[in-house]
């Protein structure tokens, strides 16, 4: 069974059509890239498949693990196993990460039938996964996101990955505005949380961090289509040609 | 509609009442500050909404009952196990219990009344010193409005605190006013003083809950004076019934490089209204108020604010925050005042709500009347809903939506709860916000 199945997707937000029939299959232990243009669709996409409520799904289906995924409402989708890093994430005041992360893997541990983590086990456990990714301890304690910078943002995205252990984790542009040393950090985080069970979609718009990154597949998103699949050959064509090429 | 001059003779009639009961007291010369108030009702009036400081807030409801006076010694037959659930847990410092408006000995512990601080019930200080009653006595209070007009009329018990020079109390004071409940329609008339000595510091809070969720009348007055380099906090934890009046009104003169801190919470009654009037008389001196409203049904909060830089110098900075949800309203009216010649004046103030339904509303009123130069003052107001974005990033995390909106919630309202010091209060005031929420929270720092 494959982990993903998205058949003939369609998409509209405020009335517009953005996502024109979308088909895809993602298995465990795959990595598909998703490139496109600007106003291709990449990041309707990646919220229609996490759940955001501005985005009407007019036709198709989305089956995860075999289940119909567009049923289920955004925190079901996260404790099912998926996970959305956003390219511009929200800063939430008042809310310490800590408290946030803990709140969320127990709310996923409590969904799959374990028993819920204690601070001082939930401490240990961030303990281990800092080793995973570059974060800086500090970020923790503070509220969620506030007065991050860019890079501590996208980090803070991986960082929270690697706690709630996702089955399919979407990077919505993950590397835009990102220098060339925080997009390795979040790149060596993605591929030390990568292994055969879970599946990842990286959404991006260059060809830069696939190549730290290294996608299986990759898909070509135009005008709310895929028009074009490979593997990550493509990622290169599309860089020397350019997306004006796919017309 | 409001008849004024069958609302005072209600109040004269009330009065008439009252002074019967007080037996040897009348007697007393505090008495006459008294019947002056009463006969003052007439000059100081009775508000409308056609008056400017009272055009949100309807009185009616409150005019159109008759009170009660409080049951004598109704605090009597209260046990310290019944008033256990309305204290602190822990507290490091004194408490005193008040019921219906009377102190209650027995049910108050850790007085201390030393050369360093004076912490003394009002009735036994009048009984003690009775030519001792200047803190009753200011006509320019007394006359400020209908409620510090009443208050001064029918106020027999209170709290007298006083902290000598130098002297720095390391633990708070609690006073807490508690409504009984017994009889239904009862006012209780308090008034609580507070003088701190050059480079003293003291801690006070205020707090005002109810045994039952019935129908009262609070009417409090706070004086609170600060000489130099003193720093006082003073915090008000409002959340008595759902059905109860509350009129407040806290008067703060500040010396020159003193230092207060205001926190005012509310939670409860039906129809609440605080004022508090803070005079930066002494170069230097700096306040800082913050506040905290919630509203739920048909709640109405009214926060009205003034203050005075009548001086260079000082500096003041407000920060209140509301939730309101249901059909509650609201209203911030906060004035900042600087005086011809207060030069290098600093002022900062906020006001931001959060409208959690359709039909809660805000009306906000900041004003800034500014006669020097050389000031810096700000003010802003939000008013909105939760952020959606930050709703749905919880939510993507595993979050359910009910939690992620609570959590939201909580965190507004923690950015005025952060800054009671006083532990054991901020997880009582903590306590009384989750059992707003519809589900547990669960929350741990």
């Amino acid at each position: 069974m494959s982990l993903l199945e998205i058949r003939n997707l369609h998409a509209s937000v405020e009335g517009k059509e953005i996502l024109k029939g979308i088909d895809l299959t993602v298995n465990a232990g795959e990595i598909h890239a998703i490139m496109g243009p600007n106003g291709s669709g990449k990041s309707t996409l990646a919220n229609v498949l996490a759940g955001r409520d501005l985005y009407e799904v007019t036709a198709g289906e989305v089956l995860f693990e075999g289940k119909n995924l567009l049923d289920m409402p955004p925190e079901e989708r996260a404790r099912a196993g998926i996970f959305l890093a956003f390219q511009y994430p929200v800063e939430i005041p008042g809310v310490s990460n800590m408290y946030f992360l803990k709140t969320a893997l127990n709310e996923k541990r409590k969904y799959l039938g374990l028993p819920e983590l204690d601070a001082a086990d939930f401490l240990k456990l961030v303990r281990e996964k800092m080793k995973i990714v570059d974060i800086d301890q500090s970020l923790l304690n503070r509220p969620v996101n506030e007065g991050f910078s860019g890079g501590e943002k996208k980090r803070n995205e991986i960082f929270q990955m690697a706690v709630l252990e996702p089955k399919l984790a979407i990077l919505d542009e993950t590397d835009s505005g990102l220098d060339i040393d925080a997009l390795k950090a979040v790149a060596d985080g993605v591929n030390r949380i990568r292994n055969n069970d879970n599946a990842f979609i990286v959404v991006t718009h260059y060809q830069r961090l696939l190549e730290y990154v290294v996608p299986d597949f990759v898909h070509v998103l135009y005008n709310g289509k895929i028009v074009k699949s490979g593997g990550k050959e493509l990622a290169l064509e599309l860089e020397e040609k350019g997306y004006d090429w796919l017309k | 509609m409001i008849n004024k001059e069958q609302i005072i003779e209600q109040f004269e009639e009330l009065f008439r009442r009252y002074e019967a009961q007080l037996n040897g007291q009348k007697e007393q010369a505090v008495h006459a500050v008294r019947r002056k108030a009463i006969e003052a009702l007439a000059e100081v009036g009775i508000p409308t909404r056609k008056d400017e400081e009272w055009r949100f807030t309807d009185l009616q409801p409150l005019f159109s009952r008759s009170f009660d006076l409080p049951v004598k010694e109704s605090g009597q037959a209260v046990t310290a196990g019944q008033v256990q659930p309305f204290l602190y847990v822990d507290f490091p410092g004194p408490q005193l219990v008040f019921v219906d408006g009377q102190f209650a000995p027995h049910l108050s512990t850790n007085i201390k009344d030393n050369a360093e601080v004076v912490i003394r019930p009002l009735a036994q200080m009048l009984k003690e010193n009775p030519d001792g009653f200047d803190f009753m006595a200011d006509e320019a209070i007394l006359k400020n409005n209908t409620f510090t007009a009443l208050n001064t009329a029918f106020t027999q018990d209170g709290v007298f605190i006083e902290v000598a020079d130098r002297v720095v109390l390391q633990s708070p004071i609690n006073i807490l006013y508690l409504s009984s409940g017994k009889a239904t329609g009862v006012a209780q008339n308090v008034r609580t003083v507070v003088r701190v000595g050059k480079n003293a510091q003291v801690r006070v809070i205020e707090t005002f809950l109810s045994m039952e969720q019935t129908e009262h009348f609070t009417n409090t007055l706070t004086l609170l004076q600060l000489d130099e380099n003193a720093h006082a906090v003073h915090n008000k934890v409002q959340n008595e019934s759902q059905a109860a009046f509350h009129m407040g009104n806290i008067f703060v003169r500040q010396q020159a490089n003193s230092h207060f801190v205001s926190n005012n919470l509310a939670f409860g009654g039906k129809l609440v209204r605080t004022n508090i009037l803070v005079t930066l008389q002494g170069e230097g001196g700096e306040a800082q108020l913050n506040g905290l409203y919630m509203g739920n049904d048909a709640q109405h909060i009214d926060n009205n604010t003034l203050i005075d830089h009548a001086v260079s110098n000082c500096s003041s900075r407000e920060l209140y925050q509301g939730i309101l949800n249901d059909t509650a309203t609201a209203v911030f009216s906060g004035k900042i005042l600087v005086r011809p010649g207060a030069q290098k004046t600093d002022a900062d103030q906020s006001n931001n709500c959060l409208l959690l339904s359709d039909e809660a509303r805000i009306d906000t009123k900041p004003q800034l009347e500014i006669y020097a130069d050389d000031v810096r003052c700000t003010h802003g107001a939000t008013v909105g809903q939760l952020d959606a974005d930050a709703i749905f990033y919880l939510r993507s995390r595993g979050i359910s939506e009910q939690r992620a909106k609570n959590l939201l919630i909580y965190s507004f309202a923690e950015r005025i709860i952060d800054q009671m010091k006083v532990e054991s209060v901020r997880e009582f005031v903590d306590a009384i916000i989750l059992q707003r929420f519809k589900e547990n929270m669960n929350f741990s720092k």
